[in-house]
């Protein structure tokens, strides 16, 4: 077993190394991506089969907690939070694929994402109120909260990343483990386990998301005002 | 340790174009039929609501058309009994007023056949009372003096007609007698005669016993009679107008 802090450089596109989590990154968006567009051409306005219904029931789901979480209307944030969550799910439960080791269990996927949660902060808070508005974010609730605001931008970051990593990273390593100390089913509890974490561990990163990017919008809506009609607009 | 910063750049690319992708080929057209799907629940609701809202006015517009029917059916239950009570007062009106001219009409029918059988029983009694006395008397003959008695009245009844009828009787005339009398008695009758008329006039003697008793002179135009007979009818009419 390879070190987690480091990856095994498959080949290189130039100066470019190309690693195992990044090649099994592009296998994931490739099943999201075409399993994601056969699921949009199998929708019907008229009476839905099972498979759209549960696909709606998600979807209303992931709005409801939005709306709850961020206290705003869910369709700018749906595609980011959604992503982040499928994505992250997804990558966690491909350690049950042979030969396949999550890219989540690599600390520069995590730090890819911890900064794309960085991102979207700045970008969704601009988009909100503004450069200033969002600078003005950080006056909250005072200015001499501020230093700590500043820090506390960068460190809920890094716990994002290093709270994935070493959720995802200790369940690689304990099956890896189990596996190498016992038979071929021993570690098959471990695994369920495992996709248990991987499923709480997706769903706890996307709500820190919105908790972080909701904190940056500088004209929180008040809750009253925030309809929970379910819609999807 | 070191950070493969190359890995972290090529995440946050894929990532970013999962973000991209996901967002064009499956958030947007799912949330677009969910958005469609919930605007057409939405219309079916408000079509249901507007149904509903149409029902309930059509159900209280049926409340009041059903409180306008039974106010209609009191109307006219009560116009109907209005009418029935009327119509009821009349007929007994009518029947009353058809019993009491029955019952008038029976009544004066009643007095009026009482009225006739009296008259008539009067009638049938004079007469029968007549004709037994006639029958008494036919049986019984009369005797003299009441003969004399009813030629000296029709001598008087001559004497007292008026001189035109008195005086055709000079023309002649038939004398009748209810028994045929003998030859003085004829002669007696005739000079008596002579007497009253003023001359000898043509006498025709002739015997009626229908008479019972008594005399009639008779002409074409004039009779005189003093006889039972005469008597008796005028009695038995007298007797049968004596009601009236």
């Amino acid at each position: 077993m390879m070190s987690p802090l480091s990856s095994h450089i498959l080949f290189h596109i130039g100066p470019v190394p190309v690693t195992q989590p990044v090649v099994t990154t592009w296998g994931i968006m490739v099943v999201l991506t075409l399993g994601g567009a056969w699921i949009s051409r199998t929708l019907t306005s008229g009476r839905p089969g099972r498979l759209q219904t549960l696909l709606e029931l998600g979807v209303t789901a992931l709005d409801r907690q939005i709306r709850e979480t961020m206290r705003t209307e869910p369709a700018p944030y749906r595609s980011f939070v959604g992503t982040l969550f499928l994505f992250i799910l997804v990558a966690n439960w491909s350690s049950l694929v042979p030969g396949v080791e999550p890219p989540t269990a690599i600390l520069a996927t995590d730090a890819a994402l911890a900064i794309i949660v960085f991102l979207a902060i700045i970008i969704f808070g601009v988009r909100s109120g503004g450069v200033t508005g969002y600078l003005r974010s950080f006056l909250w609730p005072s200015v001499v909260m501020v230093p700590l605001n500043l820090i506390g931008t960068v460190t809920r970051t890094f716990s994002l990343m290093v709270r994935l990593f070493g959720n995802v990273m200790a369940g690689v390593f304990i099956i890896g483990i189990v596996l190498s100390l016992a038979g071929l089913l021993v570690p098959i509890p471990l695994m369920a386990l495992d996709l248990l974490t991987g499923a709480v561990q997706a769903y706890i990163f996307a709500i820190l998301a919105m908790v972080f990017i909701a904190g940056a919008l500088t004209r929180p809506t008040a809750p009253q005002s925030i309809k929970n009609t379910g819609s999807c607009s | 340790m070191t950070v493969d910063w190359w890995t972290i750049g090529l995440q946050v690319i894929n990532v970013s174009i999962l973000i991209w992708l996901l967002s064009r080929f499956f958030w947007r057209p799912i949330c677009a039929v969910i958005s469609r799907r919930q605007q057409e629940i939405a219309a079916r609701l408000a079509q249901v609501t507007d149904g509903q809202t149409q029902l309930e006015a059509d159900r209280a517009a049926i409340k009041e058309a059903r409180s306008g029917f039974e106010q209609e059916r009191a109307r006219i239950v009560q116009q109907a009994q209005q009418e029935a009570q009327s119509e009821r007062q009349a007929i007994l009106a009518k029947a009353q007023q058809d019993a009491a001219a029955l019952e008038a009409g029976a009544k004066q029918s009643i007095a009026q056949e009482e009225a006739e059988n009296q008259a008539r029983w009067r009638s049938d009694a004079a007469t029968l009372s007549c004709d037994i006395a006639g029958q008494l008397l036919a049986e019984t003959g009369c005797c003299r003096p009441a003969r004399e008695t009813l030629f000296d009245r029709l001598l008087k009844a001559i004497a007292t007609l008026p001189d035109r009828e008195r005086l055709s009787l000079r023309d002649g005339f038939t004398f009748a007698t209810a028994t045929a009398p003998g030859p003085d008695e004829r002669q007696a009758y005739e000079n008596a005669l002579m007497t009253a008329v003023g001359e000898h006039p043509a006498i025709t003697w002739t015997v009626d016993p229908a008479l019972v008793e008594g005399f009639a002179v008779k002409t074409p135009y004039l009779t005189v009679a003093s006889n039972w007979q005469a008597d008796l009818v005028r009695i038995r009419e007298g007797l049968s107008h004596a009601g009236h």
